[in-house]
């Protein structure tokens, strides 16, 4: 994991101090809210719908036990004793008082974390796939890049002030588990034919209002041009991205109204000219230092299979289920990554006790060389557990109900925070997934249903992702009423794809049940178990499931 | 998404406490409490206007953000009510659902 050194300290310190002073310039009535606001935003403060909400950046969704207990212990002393992982990886705490906040970023600088640029017009929180380091499918780790980007962009002075948020995303595998499609950037971390490394790279994807798929500009950008590429994109984004319209702002729009070629041309030509004038190659060495961050562990040499794995799986049914849905190939043998599901049917989507985020800080120390990571599907993940240790772990987590063994199932659901506690919000989202999850409690219903992804927004910015889940789900407020709205064959893998709309919305009291007959009219479609809900839809198309959904209207 | 509250029928005024950021109502008395049942009642445009400029003016103080009129009806027991389900989520300090470690009978109470 990458350690703080002496420059960085300094500067989250000296940020906490200056925020510090902002805060008590605030209460004490010297800066007005319309001067203060955007000084909170800079530093994760939002004014929600029940309190202040802070918000705290998780660099690829990379923890250790001691942030994990820092952030636990935030939670009881200064919030309701719970946070909430969010799908940008990072934590939201809902009850923060803010003559608190300058104290818990204090605390928060003592373990190397913060809040920086976790809100406003900025390069946000830059996310990567949450087994980087552990998956069998992986060229390279790539939270060396995202760590990288991540010094790179932080205040970084061009781009501080651009027309909207800007995200970027990064992966190491032909398996995309972090979304980068729907990123401003998009990275993909791959070989060329002489074996060196470099990226795949993607711009213009996004969600919300209008949900876009990002389009490949570069297949194949060396790794030392990384920087200076994406100068290159973020200069042509800040000249050209509109600011006349905070809706149509985002590079998104640009890509699409000006066309990819156009926007190609003028990165290409933008980083032609950075070239000319003496690009930034980023020297090897710098990538050797930051590399080093992200070590491998000392991992054991193991035998692939475990007696201990397989003897557990065959006396235990809820291991068994555990170890088949939970835990995924490692790239060591003898080794697995472990899924913890923040998504217990019934409990809000992405919310962690400080019990359950002590337990877990726990067993990554005792399990899992002391790595805990956090998925942009709102579970956290111990990357590298050897298989012999996975049913204690399995048996600890059962005990705090973090065993549920739904990983990619129908009752893994993301949600947003929705009305319940966001301002923004036109409907709850949490009680919709709450009741979806109930409905389909049954796990080897579950089972039986396979990979299926639901995702709810409570609002048309989309924060829980609905556009690419295979059914997704979208909160509107009509005439003060919650209806919900059904997207089908969305999906943020490799795959990438926007769910379409399958017809008109769904009263709360309705949307469950809808939920079922889609998820009913594809067992009956699919040509055998192995056809999963998203291979039907593409296969049939929408129209199967649209008369399904209203065949008696 | 927040909805400013026209037309006629009760309306009280919220905002959020500077320091806290809890939710509050402004009642009769001038103060600003977490409680809506303590809230002062504008049963008139008249008086929704000038109850909106005392607590502007509060802002200005810097005792609150955010201050805005929320629509009210009549509820059960005759009560006044928020009539959207946004507000009243605030009005209720809480989510609808219940918390992580919270006992599940807040709800069904």
């Amino acid at each position: 994991m990458y350690r703080y050194d002496e420059f960085d300290r300094q500067f989250v310190a000296e940020r906490v101090e200056e925020f510090r002073d902002q805060v008590a310039r605030r209460l004490s009535g010297e800066l007005t809210e319309d001067e203060f606001r955007p000084l909170r935003l800079m530093n994760g403060v939002y004014l929600q719908l029940h309190a202040y909400m802070l918000r705290i950046a998780i660099p690829y969704g990379t923890l250790n036990g001691r942030k994990l207990r820092r952030l636990a212990h935030i939670a009881r002393r200064y919030d309701r004793g719970f946070g909430h992982f969010t799908t940008r990886q990072n934590l939201q705490f809902n009850w923060i008082r803010l003559e608190d906040v300058p104290d818990i970023l204090a605390e928060l600088a003592e373990v190397e974390m913060h809040a920086i640029q976790t809100s406003g017009n900025c390069i946000r929180n830059v996310s990567a796939d949450h087994f980087a380091g552990a998956a069998a499918d992986e060229v390279a780790d790539p939270r060396v890049y995202a760590e990288i980007l991540r010094q790179w962009s932080s205040l970084h002075p061009e781009f501080t002030f651009l027309p909207r948020k800007f995200k970027i995303a990064v992966v190491a595998s032909p398996a995309d588990r972090a979304a980068i499609q729907v990123h401003d950037i998009g990275l993909q971390v791959k070989r060329n034919e002489a074996g060196e490394l470099g990226f795949a790279v993607w711009v213009g994807g996004g969600l919300g209002r209008t949900p876009m798929i990002g389009r490949k500009v570069r297949d194949f950008l060396p790794e030392a041009e990384l920087l200076s590429y994406c100068e290159a994109i973020l200069r042509v984004y800040n000249l050209h991205g509109r600011r006349d319209n905070k809706y149509k702002a985002r590079l998104k729009i640009l890509v699409h109204e000006a066309g990819v070629d156009e926007i190609a041309r003028d990165i290409e030509a933008e980083y032609e000219a950075i070239r000319a004038r003496g690009a930034l190659a980023m020297p090897q060495e710098e990538i050797a230092r930051i590399r080093a961050y992200f070590a491998p562990p000392a991992f054991a040499q193991l035998p692939a299979r475990s007696s201990v794995f397989e003897a557990a799986k065959a006396d235990s049914r809820s291991f068994a289920l555990f170890a088949e849905r939970n835990v995924a190939p490692h790239k060591v043998p003898g080794y697995g990554i472990v899924t913890i599901s923040l998504k217990a049917i019934g409990a809000p989507p992405g919310d962690a006790t400080a019990e359950q985020m002590e337990l877990v800080a726990d067993l990554a120390e005792r399990y899992s060389f002391d790595e805990v990571r956090v998925s942009h599907e709102q579970n956290l993940v111990l990357p590298h557990v050897r298989l012999d240790d996975i049913p204690a772990v399995h048996a600890a987590l059962a005990e705090a109900n973090l065993a549920t063994p739904n990983a990619g199932l129908v009752t893994d659901i993301i949600a947003c925070p929705g009305l319940d506690y966001c301002a923004l919000a036109n409907a709850r989202s949490i009680p919709v997934a709450q009741r979806i999850a109930r409905r389909f409690a049954d796990i080897e219903r579950q089972k039986q249903i396979g990979d299926l992804k639901i995702k709810i927004s409570g609002c048309i910015n989309a924060c829980g992702h609905h556009h690419v889940g295979h059914i997704g789900i979208l909160g509107v407020d009509r005439k003060g009423e919650e209806f919900y709205q059904i997207t089908l064959g969305g999906s943020g893998d490799e795959t990438c794809s926007i769910g379409e709309i399958v017809g008109k919305g769904f009263s709360s009291e309705e949307v469950v049940d809808a939920v079922e007959t889609i998820i009913e009219t594809y067992l009956g479609l699919r040509q055998g178990p192995e056809e999963t809900f998203l291979a039907v839809f593409r296969r049939v198309g929408e129209a199967p499931f649209r008369e399904a959904l209203y065949a008696d209207a | 998404m927040k909805k400013e509250a026209k037309g006629a029928g009760p309306k009280v005024l919220t905002a959020n406490a500077l320091d806290s950021g809890l939710v509050v109502f402004r009642t009769a008395d001038g103060r600003w409490s977490t409680d809506i049942a303590e809230a002062a009642v504008a049963w008139t445009k008249e008086e929704a206007d000038a109850l909106l400029a005392l607590g502007e003016a509060d802002a200005a103080r810097n005792l609150v953000v955010d201050v805005y009129l929320v629509a009210m009806t009549e509820g059960e027991n005759g009560r006044l009510v928020p009539v959207l389900l946004r507000e009243a989520i605030r009005a209720a300090r809480r989510p609808t659902i219940v918390m992580p470690g919270e006992d599940p009978s807040v709800i069904a109470a």
